[in-house]
C-alpha cells in the first residue's frame, strides 16, 4: 500500500466517523425533539402540562398522597386549552445546530376575542364555556412553523417550549389574540386613571 | 440579635443538667420523660416522653410531631409519617422514619431526596412510635438545646426551600395581573370595559387547564415592544432597595427571635441569673461569650453542633465580627449610657443593633448581586425589551457602587447611639420612629427621585406596566431554573440553590414592585371611589406583606448553607452520621435522672392508680373537685387499689380502695405512719408530717369517698363545710399539688362546675391507642389573674410496663 492510498483510506475513515458521530447526535436530538410530539399526540392535558410546565408537579409517597392533598395539578376538566390541544398535532420539519423547526397544526383561534367582542352582550359566565367549546370544535385547522432553540450538552437536552412563539403556535394563535385584548383592557384602565 | 440569642442559649448550656424520670419496662428499653420548653410557649414546662435503647435517645413521634404542629400517622405499620399539608407557619412537607431501619424519606421541595439516613433505627412498640430525638428535630426544621433541667425546643421554621414551595403554591396570588387583581369585579375603578369582562371570563375557563397556564398567559400578556428604557433604571433601583414591607418583615423576624428571651421563659430565667453576675461593661459580655463557646465545645459537642443558635455564636466569635467590627461605636455609646441601664441591657441593645446591621447589610448585598446575576444569566426568552434591559444592566453597575446611600445599614449607623440608649427595645424603636420612614420607598425621594412627592397616578401606572413586563421575565426565568435545579431526587449543589434563591427573589420583588406601583396608580380618585376600593387596596397590600416575609427569608441565602438556611440537607446528613456520637447525651441523661420516688417527693405528689371504672365508662361527673390544697376524687363508682403519697418522707399507701371496709382502710393508713386526727364514726381524718391530709367518708362501714389534701403552705382555708372541696384561695402561698392517675387505657373527662367557686376546672385525658394527652386547665372565668393550669405526662410509675398519667397542678 503506497502512502497516497493510505491517506485516502484514512480520509474515508475519518469522514465515516465524523458523519457517524453527527448522525448519532442528530438522532439523539430528534429523539428528544419528538417527545413534545408524542405528548401532544395523546391529547392528555395532564401529560401535556407535566411536559410543558412541570411547575406544579408534586411527587410524594403514594400511600399518603391523597391524604396529604398532594394530588398535583389534577383539576383539569375540559378546559379551553385541553380542547384545543386535542386538535393540535406537531411534526418535526427540520433539526439544525441550535434550533428545531416544528410544523404545528392547530384550530385557528386568532380571531377568538374579536369574535367574542361582537357578541359580548349575550355572553354570561354560564354559557361562556359552551361558546368556547363550540368555537374550538368548529374552527378550521391552520398550519404554522415555529423554531425552538435548544441545547444538547453531555447528552442533556434542553429546549424552551414556553416561548411565546411556541405557545402561540400550539394554541392556534390564541395567545396573540389574548395579548391583543389584554392591551385593550390596559388602555381602558389607563383612560380611566384620572377622574 | 440572632447572635445574642445564640449567646444566651449557649450560656445556658453552662448550667446544664437534665432531670429525667425513668422506669424500666423492658430489659433493653428505658422509658422516661423530660422537661421541655417549646419556643412558642416560653415559661411553660411541658413533658416529652423519651426512651433509651441501645444507648440511643428516642422521642415519642406522635407526641413530638403533634406538639410541633405536624400531623402524624403510622403508615402501613412500616414507618411513622410526620407531615404538614396545611397552609400555615409550618414547612409544607413529609418526613418518614422506618421502623427497625435507619431508612428515612424526607421531602425537599416536591421530592423525597436521596441521601437521608437516620443514625439509628426507629422503633414501634406498645408504647408508641419512637424516633431519634435530635436527628428528627433537625429534619423537622427544629433544633434543641439543654438549659438546666429543661430541653428548649424551637418550633419549626420554614427554610428557603420551603419558601420555594410556598411561592409555587401561591404563584397565582403573588403574580400581579391587571385583570385578576384590578379586574371589574373589584368595584368601580372605571375600568369596567368589555375587554376586562372578557378577560375575566376567559381566565376563569383557563383555570380549568391548570393554574400554570393561567400564570403563563398572565405573565406574557404584556406587549413590551412599545416600551423603552424609560423606567429601567427606576425598576433596577427598586429591586435593589429595601421596601417598606420588607423592612417591617425584617423587624418582625428579629422580634420573633427576641421573644425567646421573654422573662417567663427558661432562657429569660437564665438571663436574669447572668445579669446578677454581669459587670456593667460590654467587654465582660464579650469575655463571657468566649468562655461560653469554649465550654460548649468542651462539654456539649453533639448537642450544640447542629443547633442554629450555637452556629450563630460560633460564627460571630470566629469571625470576630461581633464586637470588633463595631468596637469604636460601642465604646462611644457606652460613655453616653445612663447609669440606669445595666451592662446586660446595654449589651442586649448593642447585640440587637449589630444583629440588625449584619442582617440588613447582607440583604443589601444580596439584592444587588441578585439583580446582576439575573441580568447577566437570564436565559429565558425575554419579554422585557432589550433597550429596557440594557438600561437596567448599565444602572446596576452604578448601584453596586453607591447602594450604601440608600441602605438600612446607613440608617442604623447614623442612629446607633440613639437606638442603644433609648428605653424602647430596638425593634420597637425602629418600628415606631418617624425617621424610619427615611428608609421606605414612599419617602426615599432624596435618593430615589422618581418616587418624590407629586408623582402622578399615571406615572405610577406606567411604572407598573413596565414592572409587569419585568415580572413576566422574572417569573419565567425563576420557574425555568427551578425546574432545572429541583428536577429529581438528587439534591442540587449549593451554588445552584443560591442562584435559585436570587432568581426567586427577583421574581418576588418584581411582583411586589408591580403591585405597589399599581396601587399607587389608584391615588387621586374621588373620595367615594377611594372608599369603594379600600378593601381592594388592603387586600393587595396584604399580599405584598406576605411576599415581603418570603423575601426577607430568601435574602439569608448563602453559598455554604450556613445556619441551615436551606434546611438539613443530605450532605449535612452525611456529616452528621460521620461525627454522630450520642454517648455523651445518653450519659448526661442517665447521670441526671432521678429516682422516681425522689422525683415525686420533690414534686409533692399523690398517686392514684387503676381507675378501672373511669376507663370503662369514659368519664366521671362531678367527682373531681379541687382547691389549691385539696384534690379529691369522689365518684363512688371508682376504685383505687393504690395510693402513694410522697412528700419528703416518701410515704406509700397501698391498696386503699373505695368500696373496701373502712377498718381495713384505717388500719392501712395507720400502718403506713399516718396519724388519725378526727374520728366521727363516718368521717376519718389522717395527717402525716403536717403535709397531707387524707379523709375517708364511710357509710355502712364501707369507704365511699377518699379525699386527699396537700396541707403544705397554709393548710385548708375557708372550708365550705359542705363536703366538697376546700374553698381555695388560689395563690402563691400554697405549694403545687400533683396527682398521678394510672391506667393502661384511660379516658377521663371531668368537668367541675362548683357554682360557689370561681374556678371552673376542666380535665380531659384521652389515652387510647392513638392519643395520649390531656388538657388540664382552669377556664378562669372569674377573671382572676394567675390563671390556673396544669400539665400531664406519662410515666411508667410502677415499672410494670404501663403508663401512668401524672398531672401536675401549677
Amino acid at each position: 500500500m503506497n502512502l497516497r492510498k493510505f491517506i485516502v483510506i484514512l480520509h474515508l475513515i475519518s469522514i465515516v466517523v465524523i458523519f457517524s458521530g453527527c448522525s448519532k447526535e442528530n438522532n439523539a436530538v430528534e429523539e428528544k425533539a419528538s417527545e413534545v410530539i408524542n405528548v401532544f399526540s395523546t391529547g392528555d392535558i395532564n401529560k401535556i402540562n407535566e411536559f410543558m410546565l412541570s411547575s406544579d408537579k408534586v411527587e410524594m409517597n403514594q400511600e399518603l398522597a391523597a391524604e396529604f392533598g398532594f394530588a398535583g395539578n389534577s383539576k383539569q376538566n375540559n378546559g379551553v386549552l385541553e380542547q384545543i390541544f386535542k386538535r393540535t398535532s406537531i411534526e418535526i420539519e427540520d433539526v439544525e445546530k441550535e434550533t428545531i423547526t416544528y410544523k404545528v397544526t392547530a384550530p385557528h383561534m386568532t380571531d377568538l376575542f374579536s369574535d367574542i367582542q361582537k357578541i359580548e352582550a349575550t355572553l354570561r359566565t354560564d354559557n361562556f364555556e359552551d361558546y368556547l367549546s363550540e368555537y374550538i370544535e368548529e374552527a378550521k385547522l391552520s398550519e404554522t412553523t415555529v423554531k425552538v432553540p435548544y441545547t444538547m450538552e453531555d447528552g442533556e437536552f434542553n429546549a424552551d417550549y414556553k416561548s411565546q412563539e411556541f405557545i402561540n403556535s400550539i394554541t392556534g394563535g390564541l395567545f396573540e389574540s389574548y395579548k391583543g385584548i389584554y392591551q385593550e383592557m390596559l388602555n381602558d384602565y389607563s383612560n380611566g386613571l384620572e377622574e | 440579635m440572632k447572635h445574642f440569642v445564640g449567646i444566651v442559649m449557649c450560656i445556658s448550656l453552662m448550667f446544664t443538667s437534665v432531670t429525667l424520670t425513668f422506669a424500666k419496662a423492658e430489659d433493653e428499653k428505658q422509658y422516661g420523660s423530660i422537661n421541655a420548653e417549646f419556643s412558642d410557649n416560653p415559661g411553660y414546662n411541658e413533658q416529652l416522653n423519651i426512651m433509651i435503647k441501645d444507648s440511643h435517645v428516642y422521642v415519642n413521634a406522635q407526641e413530638l410531631g403533634e406538639r410541633l404542629g405536624y400531623q402524624v400517622a403510622d403508615t402501613n405499620e412500616k414507618c411513622v409519617s410526620i407531615y404538614n399539608n396545611q397552609e400555615n407557619e409550618l414547612p409544607y412537607g413529609l418526613t418518614q422514619f422506618y421502623y427497625d431501619d435507619t431508612k428515612v424519606n424526607h421531602m425537599v421541595f416536591n421530592n423525597s431526596m436521596e441521601g437521608y439516613e437516620a443514625p439509628f433505627s426507629s422503633v414501634k412498640d406498645e408504647k408508641g412510635m419512637w424516633i431519634p430525638m435530635e436527628y428528627s428535630l433537625l429534619l423537622l426544621n427544629s433544633s434543641m438545646l439543654i438549659a438546666e433541667d429543661t430541653v428548649v425546643i424551637a418550633i419549626p421554621e420554614k427554610n428557603i426551600i420551603d419558601t420555594y414551595m410556598d411561592v409555587m403554591r401561591n404563584n397565582d396570588t403573588y403574580l400581579f395581573d391587571w385583570g385578576d387583581d384590578f379586574g371589574y369585579s373589584h368595584g368601580d375603578l372605571q375600568v369596567i370595559g368589555g375587554a376586562s369582562h372578557i378577560i375575566n371570563l376567559f381566565q376563569g375557563v383557563l383555570e380549568l387547564d391548570g393554574d400554570s397556564w393561567k400564570q403563563l398567559f398572565q405573565t406574557m400578556a404584556m406587549d413590551s415592544s412599545s416600551y423603552d428604557s424609560k423606567y429601567g433604571q427606576d425598576i433596577a433601583m427598586l429591586l435593589c432597595t429595601t421596601s417598606d414591607a420588607e423592612y417591617q418583615a425584617a423587624i418582625t423576624r428579629v422580634n420573633e427571635l427576641q421573644d425567646i428571651l421573654t422573662e417567663d421563659g427558661k432562657l429569660g430565667e437564665l438571663l436574669s441569673k447572668i445579669q446578677k453576675t454581669q459587670e456593667t461593661k460590654i467587654e465582660a459580655l464579650y469575655k463571657t461569650c468566649e468562655t461560653t463557646i469554649k465550654n460548649v465545645e468542651k462539654d456539649n459537642p453533639e448537642a450544640a453542633i447542629y443547633n442554629k443558635a450555637y452556629r450563630q455564636l460560633e460564627r460571630a466569635i470566629d469571625q470576630q465580627s461581633w464586637f470588633s467590627d463595631t468596637g469604636e461605636s460601642i465604646l462611644a455609646v457606652q460613655k453616653g449610657v445612663s447609669g440606669g441601664i445595666t451592662g446586660l441591657n446595654m449589651g442586649m441593645r448593642v447585640a440587637e443593633v449589630v444583629g440588625y446591621m449584619s442582617e440588613f447589610s447582607d440583604q443589601d448585598k444580596f439584592m444587588v448581586q441578585a439583580l446582576e446575576q439575573y441580568l447577566s444569566n437570564c436565559t429565558t426568552q425575554t419579554v422585557t425589551s432589550e433597550s429596557m434591559k440594557k438600561s437596567m444592566v448599565d444602572y446596576s453597575e452604578i448601584l453596586q457602587t453607591n447602594i450604601g446611600a440608600y441602605s438600612l445599614v446607613r440608617f442604623l449607623e447614623e442612629n446607633l447611639d440613639g437606638l442603644i440608649t433609648k428605653s424602647l427595645s430596638i425593634g420597637e424603636a425602629l418600628g415606631t420612629q418617624a425617621n424610619i420612614e427615611l428608609l421606605v420607598w414612599s419617602l426615599a425621594s432624596d435618593y430615589i427621585p422618581f418616587l418624590s412627592e407629586g408623582i402622578s397616578a399615571a406615572d405610577k401606572f406606567e411604572l407598573a406596566l413596565y414592572a409587569s413586563i419585568f415580572q413576566a421575565d422574572a417569573f419565567l426565568n425563576y420557574q425555568s431554573y427551578r425546574d432545572q435545579v429541583l428536577v429529581d431526587t438528587k439534591m442540587p449543589e449549593l451554588d445552584k440553590l443560591y442562584t435559585l434563591s436570587q432568581y426567586c427573589y427577583m421574581y418576588l420583588k418584581s411582583c411586589y414592585i408591580t403591585r405597589d406601583a399599581a396601587l399607587g396608580s389608584l391615588k387621586g380618585k374621588s373620595k367615594g371611589t377611594e372608599e369603594k376600593i379600600q378593601p381592594l387596596i388592603d387586600y393587595q397590600k396584604s399580599i405584598n406583606d406576605e411576599i415581603a416575609m418570603h423575601m426577607v427569608k430568601i435574602k439569608s441565602a448563602s453559598l455554604d448553607n450556613d445556619l441551615y438556611v436551606y434546611g438539613f440537607l443530605p450532605e449535612d446528613n452525611t456529616a452528621y452520621l460521620e461525627m454522630y456520637d450520642d454517648s455523651k447525651l445518653v450519659d448526661l441523661v442517665k447521670d441526671n435522672s432521678k429516682d422516681l420516688i425522689e422525683y415525686l417527693g420533690a414534686k409533692t405528689s399523690l398517686v392514684l392508680e387503676d381507675f378501672t371504672d373511669i376507663s370503662d365508662n369514659g368519664s366521671t361527673d362531678g367527682g373531681w373537685e379541687y382547691g389549691n390544697e385539696a384534690i379529691s376524687f369522689g365518684a363512688s363508682s371508682d376504685s383505687i387499689d393504690y395510693i402513694m403519697i410522697n412528700n419528703e418522707g416518701n410515704y406509700r399507701l397501698n391498696e386503699l380502695q373505695w368500696g373496701m371496709e373502712k377498718d381495713v382502710a384505717i388500719q392501712k393508713l395507720l400502718s403506713e405512719g399516718w396519724s388519725i386526727e378526727e374520728d366521727t364514726g363516718k368521717y376519718y381524718s389522717f395527717v402525716n408530717h403536717g403535709n397531707y391530709n387524707i379523709s375517708i367518708f364511710a357509710e355502712d362501714n364501707i369507704v365511699k369517698q377518699i379525699v386527699v389534701k396537700a396541707l403544705n403552705g397554709g393548710g385548708l382555708e375557708n372550708s365550705t363545710g359542705d363536703g366538697e372541696a376546700g374553698n381555695s384561695t388560689y395563690g402563691d402561698e400554697v405549694g403545687n399539688s400533683n396527682g398521678i392517675f394510672a391506667t393502661s387505657d384511660i379516658k377521663v373527662n371531668v368537668t367541675n362546675n362548683i357554682s360557689k367557686e370561681p374556678y371552673t376546672t376542666t380535665v380531659e385525658i384521652s389515652l387510647g391507642d392513638s392519643k395520649k394527652w390531656s388538657v388540664v386547665y382552669d377556664e378562669n372565668t372569674d377573671g382572676y389573674s394567675n390563671g390556673w393550669s396544669g400539665e400531664a405526662l406519662l410515666v411508667d410509675l410502677n415499672k410494670d410496663g404501663r403508663d401512668e398519667v401524672i398531672v401536675n397542678w401549677q
